[in-house]
């Protein structure tokens, strides 16, 4: 009896033991075929597992004024990024003694709630998101779904520290700032959401802004540190570069009010002004009215206004022709004239802007006055290819160096289509169109000297007065420089810069409007400063002002230019001028 | 039918395919000597062996011992050394979230800082400011600078 459980017990205990036996067998069979024939490419597979590229983000560079001030840089920030499935299953911990280094709790109180809507609960705050929408958006079928962009990285902390990892994940973005982004927004432009330049300078200058992504191959643990001696391939990111222009941030605010207040003052429907060292030719201050935000998508839509707008420069056109006149030797500024204030010619007639007896002027005289009939009287033997090549030798008609987007090189046609009205209206600034820019430069070329340079707005240090061009004789630009000042003398009154001598036109041209007549009227006013001196040029562009003066360039124009001017010659410290003893006489 | 032809062949090579047709070797061979002895004594014993074993080499017995000794120092120090290098490791991670961290700090007051100095001109315009205007100067046109023994002179 008491051996008879034995056999069976024995039996049974061998079959367990053979079973476990053959168990371990198998389990030393599998290990030593990994190990021995297996290993290396299981091996292989968990070290590609561990090993993940990781992408270094290169930061496109900043735009910076004269001065160094940002105007456009990139920030880093989070893209929010949720996963509905792991939400659908989160079971917030409660805070005791033993959890509190790992539970979820809003402000103290539990959750009180599972899943998607938990998350929500615990997220919404960070956020500043409401959290029954934020629980819709994360109750989706899949498993990404973007919760919030632009996060700031002090939101995104907070975010780590809510113990939702796994559900609630952080993607690496940047952000596009413009700290004064009304100051010139359409000349910034912006960027699209690739990070790529679209518009204005961010465009043009996208190559240089644009910097090269790095990345780093290595093998990682579980908390995404890097394991030791892991790392195969490596390559750093490469920040974009940063882009200096020659803009200077207070001259341009200043000039922008300057203009705010002019188009106020005289209702005018926009306003603009270029203000171009003579010396270096660099671009200081590129405003206008508009209050479009860089980065906007109406800063991406609308160009600079200095560089789109184009309008017949009116009487400002006088000055070109009158070098043109001087340099082919067909006149002085002394040569004398009668001129009546009106004539015909070929059948045509011109008037000059105000009723006037017949007048004993110089030429420059006619320029001080600003008579077209002098000028017809005056251009009687000057070639139009002549009048055609001095304006393209200013520039104008030309593309600038600038390349901004948006820019239009305005209208100057051949001299073969111009008829018998035309060939006469370009003498006084009316038949073709120009830019603000265009317009500057051309008159900064008289205040060089005679030499025309390419104008900058990039700084690009090394490189200033690049293709230079004698487009008149020095004595010419002189000459033409003084009836200038004559003209300023003029219109002292209105738009006087004390201390300082200025050399300036008016102009005031008939504009087409959106029906097609001419119902616009373009003030404009272009001078230098200080005009024995030359450190400055200004050109002020007003559309369609009204004054009970009238809407001459003179009236209008002309004191936000002198307000600019006296800005500029006191920001600078530029030395008084020396008084005026060489005036050319205007009447005869 | 294979015997048959190994004994054909033995027969043509005598002493060769059947050794145990040898008579017994006189010479000194390896033979397995059964331990009598176990646990602690054998190790004693194998020791000993080893000792005396280094002892009819021409390497004496402490070059072998420095051997040892620098290999597993060197062992437990490579060990030691990817000990450290994890926790570095990890200390590294930790280091360069906090830089990133506080470079990403650093970009957000310098924009806030930039925005302010950009909302500058707006404030002091609200405030009532207005930039310097007309001219003050000194002609010096004239002027004849002191000369230097009078300079010197003056106090």
């Amino acid at each position: 009896m008491s051996t008879a459980w034995r056999r069976p017990f024995c039996r049974r205990s061998l079959v367990v033991g053979l079973v476990l036996v053959l168990t371990a067998l198998a389990a030393l069979g599998k290990l030593a075929y990994i190990q021995l024939f297996d290993g290396r490419s299981m091996a292989q597979a968990a070290s590609e597992g561990r090993t993940v590229p990781h992408t270094l983000k290169a930061q496109r560079g900043r735009i910076l004024d004269v001065n160094g001030r940002v105007l456009a840089q990139s920030l880093e920030r989070y893209t929010i990024v949720g996963d509905p499935k792991a939400a659908a299953d989160f079971v917030p911990i409660d805070c005791t003694e033993k959890t509190r280094d790992n539970c979820h709790s809003i402000k103290g109180r539990p959750v009180g709630a599972d899943g998607a809507a938990g998350v929500a609960r615990l997220l919404a705050p960070d956020l500043k998101m409401n959290a029954m929408e934020l629980g819709g958006k994360l109750s989706v079928p899949g498993r990404y779904v973007v919760l919030a962009k632009q996060v700031t990285p002090e939101v995104k902390r907070s975010i780590d520290k809510l113990g939702l990892a796994g559900i609630i994940t952080a993607e690496l973005s940047s952000e596009r700032t413009y700290p004064h982004a009304d100051l010139m927004g359409p000349l910034i432009g912006g960027i699209d959401n690739e990070g790529k330049g679209v518009a204005g300078l961010e465009q043009t200058e996208n190559r240089q802004l644009t910097g090269k992504d790095g990345y780093e191959v290595y093998q990682q643990g579980m908390l995404g540190q890097q394991i030791p001696g892991t790392m195969t391939k490596s390559n750093p990111p490469v920040d974009g570069k940063d882009v200096t222009l020659t803009i200077d941030q207070d001259v341009q605010w200043y000039v922008r009010q300057a203009l705010k207040n002019g188009r106020d003052r005289f209702h005018a429907d926009w306003a603009l002004a270029v203000v171009q060292d003579t010396r270096t030719n660099r671009i200081v201050a590129l405003a206008d009215t508009d209050d479009y935000q860089a980065g906007s998508d109406d800063a991406k839509i609308h160009p600079s206004r200095a560089v789109a707008e184009t309008f017949e420069p009116g009487s400002i056109g006088k000055t070109i022709s009158i070098s043109g006149m001087l340099q082919e030797q067909l006149h002085t500024m002394a040569d004398k004239f009668t001129v009546p204030d009106h004539i015909t010619v070929d059948n045509q007639q011109y008037k000059d802007a105000f009723d006037h007896p017949t007048k004993h002027w110089t030429l420059a005289g006619i320029l001080q006055n600003s008579s077209n009939v002098g000028m017809v009287m005056a251009g009687d033997k000057y070639p139009d290819q002549k009048r055609y090549d001095y304006l393209t030798r200013f520039g104008i008609g030309q593309p600038s160096a600038l390349g901004l987007p948006g820019e239009s090189k305005g209208l100057l046609t051949t001299p073969q289509t111009w008829d018998r009205r035309t060939r006469n209206t370009v003498l006084f600034g009316q038949g073709y169109a120009t830019n603000a820019i265009q317009l500057t430069n051309a008159i900064a070329t008289l205040a060089n000297k005679g030499v025309r340079s390419d104008q900058s707005i990039i700084l690009n240090e090394g490189k200033t007065n690049a293709n230079q061009v004698r487009v008149v004789d020095e004595k010419v630009a002189a000459s033409v420089m003084n009836g200038m000042e004559s003209v300023a003398e003029e219109y002292q009154s209105t738009a006087k810069v004390d201390g300082y001598r200025v050399a300036s036109k008016t102009g005031t041209a008939e504009v087409a409007d959106g029906s097609g007549g001419l119902t616009g009227i373009i003030s404009d006013w272009v001078g230098v400063i200080p005009a024995d001196d030359p450190h400055y040029v200004v050109t002020v562009v007003l559309k369609n002002p009204t004054s009970s003066d009238g809407v001459f360039g003179s009236i209008t124009a002309g004191p936000v230019f002198a307000q600019i001017g006296e800005f500029l010659m006191q920001k600078y410290r530029v030395p008084a001028s020396t008084p005026r003893t060489d005036a050319i006489p205007v009447e005869w | 039918m294979a015997s048959a032809a190994r004994t054909v062949r033995s027969r043509a090579t005598p002493g060769k395919g059947h050794p145990q047709s040898q008579p017994i070797s006189t010479r000194p061979e390896l033979n397995l000597v059964k331990g009598t002895q176990t646990g602690g004594r054998a190790m004693v014993e194998g020791a000993r062996r080893v000792i005396s074993w280094t002892h009819t080499r021409g390497t004496p017995m402490m070059h072998i011992l420095v051997a040892v000794i620098f290999l597993a120092t060197s062992m437990f120090g490579s060990l030691m050394l990817r000990t450290q290098m994890v926790q570095n490791s990890f200390e590294a991670t930790r280091v360069q979230n906090s830089i990133s961290n506080l470079t990403q700090d650093v970009q957000d007051d310098q924009n806030k800082l930039d925005q302010l100095q950009a909302s500058l001109p707006d404030k002091a315009q609200e405030l009532g400011m207005q930039p310097q205007q007309g001219l003050n100067s000194i002609d010096l046109q004239g002027y004849q600078a002191p000369s230097s023994d009078k300079t010197g002179g003056q106090h």
